[in-house]
């Protein structure tokens, strides 16, 4: 095909994101992201022999060797967590740097002896304005494939993934998957180096599955939405070198995808932190609120520091929430103190009745002294919905008294 | 040609490096090392381009800062996001790392940056960088003085409180339960490493590192049983490969930064071979 080098690299970019991203779930569910990660590294050595060997570097024996040393580096990782008390990540650790470092050698020896114009500098950051056209067709080929595959293997896949213990049990051969599962993954590490190189492969194989995880839990909108950020951070990327051709095209990458990951993490509806804060902060508030009601109709006319202590609040606090309680109308100014509204008195005695009710059934069902039940109650108090009430009701049968022998505030019907 | 102060550097610097990756091996912290190592690029761009020189106080400060804002990155993901804990180191590393690519592409000819530097590190450079000419400090490279710094800081942090560090090494539950403040003492293990690992950058490279830390210390890991042991043998190592590094690449021209490793690699692929002969043996 004749296109220009941009409309490749564009191609290329959003390709290799598209098939990391996929490739990288499993590995992600597995927890074995990091693993993934040591692999990346480790293919140096082998990539570089295999440049070494063939003298271009979209030769099938680079491919190979990449291939080689990443499997190498993953069961030297298995062989030293498996016969020494080191631990995984250490082992990871140590894999990574030494098959990393045997790579480095190789690479300062090859462009000390003239290799430097075959792109070998490139390996480790990448360089996607210099890809070729073949390296596209492997992406897209590659692709393909991992599409089919996911397709056709899709439940015994998620199995093992998901359920290891149960896949094993049904026959499933896991030392058997699991190497061909890490071929796979060594292989779409090698493809993509030409556009995001060594080091950062190991974003596009963790990020894009966290960001799928964190907003979904169904396989198929994870999947989805992974392999959607990470192919749109790749053309974005693309599309940014384009215009500043400086700028090293996989790092724009990972800085795009990262961006959209922690955006996620912290704004996304519901999910994300600020949402889960704000969340809990108005949970705090409704928490206060009723304690506050519970509290006024205990005991009339009590004076403002009273409450405050009684609530275990600071006095300015307990004024700023009294504030907002008024202006919803749950109570009012009453000679000099605070007094519940008619629509507070409601919504009080209905906090005195969850308490006291949730202490009957816990002394009444669950046989626990009437001196456990007060700290619980304090908590459930504020869980308990109406309907559940309704069941408790009618379940103690509308008991008159709680186990302190207080009244039960019903509502009057 | 062999030169003094290249060799005292890079032992200094194995030095110090052996004795955090003691505590980071033990603590199954290792690939914190990989993350500090790679996050702090961006920390090192913006102290380049805001100080305009190489040698500035700023660039340590900012980059030992990222590297210990990463681990907590990852801590604070893991813990109130429920990302998982190799998931939230791979994300953060990558995206810091990848920052500092980009602002070494972006502004690299005004940082005097490369990615060469960044990967090989510049041992060979370091006598050519001394601290203020006329004084008296002027007498040994730059790294010498900080790795001689850095020394210190460790033996201010171990020393005095040498039981703790055992024990939080070993048994961090008991440690907890002992009443001891466990997670100050990893903010300043965490601290010491990041500063660590700046210091040792310029000169042997970001990724290379992680195998001075981790290496010499795994592989005492292998042979003794007491933290005391441990430490001793894995400093005694860590100079051992510098030596033998050195020596190395100067025999076959390499950059003895990766020589380094491989002969600390080798030290660490006989242990584990011959452990596992001498296991068989027993058992």
């Amino acid at each position: 095909m004749d296109l220009s080098n941009a409309v490749w690299v564009f191609i290329g970019c959003s390709l290799s994101g598209l098939l990391t991203a996929l490739t990288g779930i499993p590995m992600y569910l597995r927890r074995q992201s990091l693993a993934g990660d040591a692999l990346a590294h480790a293919l140096l050595p082998g990539v570089c022999l295999g440049i070494w060997l063939s003298g271009y570097r979209d030769h099938w024996l680079v491919y190979l060797a990449g291939t080689g040393t990443g499997l190498l580096s993953i069961a030297l990782v298995n062989a030293i967590h498996k016969r020494s008390k080191i631990p995984e990540d250490g082992a990871t650790g140590i894999s990574l740097v030494l098959f990393f470092g045997l790579g480095l050698a190789l690479l300062s020896s090859m462009q000390r002896s003239g290799f430097g114009n075959s792109g070998v500098q490139h390996l480790i950051m990448g360089k996607a304005a210099a890809m070729l056209p073949s390296e596209v067709y492997v992406l897209g080929g590659l692709f393909v494939l991992a599409l089919f595959l996911a397709w056709l293997l899709f439940r015994p896949l998620w199995l093992f993934c998901f359920d290891p213990e149960f896949a094993q049990s049904s026959g499933m051969p896991m030392r058997q998957t699991e190497w061909l599962l890490n071929l796979w993954v060594a292989l779409v590490v090698t493809a993509s180096i030409r556009s995001i190189g060594m080091v950062l492969t190991a974003a596009l194989l963790i990020t894009p599955a966290a960001i799928g995880h964190f907003l979904s839990f169904k396989p198929k909108y994870m999947i989805g939405i992974s392999m959607l950020s990470a192919g749109f951070s790749g053309a974005l990327a693309a599309w940014w070198s384009a215009y500043q051709p400086g700028i090293s095209t996989g790092a724009a990458m990972v800085v795009l995808l990262s961006l959209f990951a922690f955006f996620v993490l912290l704004a996304w509806p519901n999910l994300g932190y600020l949402s889960r804060y704000w969340i809990s902060l108005l949970e705090k508030k409704r928490w206060i609120q009723e304690n506050i009601l519970k509290e006024l109709w205990k005991a009339k006319g009590l004076s403002d520091q009273e409450l405050a202590f009684r609530c275990g609040i600071s006095d300015a606090k307990s004024l700023r929430i009294k504030r907002s309680m008024a202006q919803q109308g749950l109570i009012e100014k009453e000679k000099g103190s605070w007094a519940l509204s008619s629509l507070g008195q409601e919504k009080a005695s209905s906090v005195v009745r969850r308490h006291r009710l949730w202490e009957s059934y816990l002394h009444e069902r669950l046989n626990l002294p009437a001196d456990h039940l007060h700290d619980n109650a304090e908590i459930v108090e504020h869980l308990l919905t109406d309907e559940l009430e309704s069941r408790l009701e009618a379940i103690l049968s509308k008991p008159e008294q709680d186990p302190h022998q207080s009244q039960i505030p019903y509502k009057k019907s | 040609m062999i030169s003094a102060a290249v060799l005292i550097t890079s032992l200094l610097i194995a030095i110090n490096a052996s004795i955090g990756g003691t505590f980071l091996v033990l603590r199954r912290m290792g690939m914190l090392t990989d993350a500090i190592a790679h996050a702090i690029l961006p920390g090192l761009v913006i102290g380049y381009l805001l100080a305009e020189s190489r040698s500035s106080p700023l660039i340590t400060l900012f980059a030992a800062a990222t590297g210990l804002l990463v681990t907590l990155l990852i801590y604070w993901l893991n813990k109130y996001l429920n990302v998982w804990v190799e998931a939230s180191t791979g994300m953060v590393y990558t995206s810091f790392f990848a920052l500092g690519i980009l602002g070494v592409t972006l502004f690299g000819e005004n940082a005097d940056l490369d990615t060469d530097c960044i990967l090989y590190g510049e041992l060979l450079w370091i006598p050519f960088r001394r601290p203020l000419s006329g004084t008296f400090l002027d007498f040994a490279p730059w790294a010498v003085w900080q790795q001689l710094m850095l020394l210190g800081l460790w033996a201010i942090l171990l020393l005095p409180s040498w039981p703790i560090w055992k024990s939080i090494s070993f048994d961090i539950d008991f440690a907890r339960t002992q009443g001891l403040n466990v997670e100050r003492k990893n903010v300043q293990l965490l601290a010491l490493v990041s500063l660590s690992t700046v210091w040792s950058f310029e000169a042997v490279g970001a990724i290379l590192v992680m195998g001075f830390m981790l290496l010499p210390a795994a592989t005492a890991w292998l042979w003794v049983k007491r933290l005391e042991h441990m430490l001793a043998l894995s400093i005694a190592l860590a100079a051992l490969s510098a030596i033998g590094g050195y020596v190395l690449a100067w025999w076959i021209n390499l950059d003895p930064s990766t020589t380094m490793v491989l002969v600390s690699g080798t030290f660490f692929l006989l242990s584990l071979l011959w452990q596992r002969k001498s296991t068989l043996r027993v058992g």
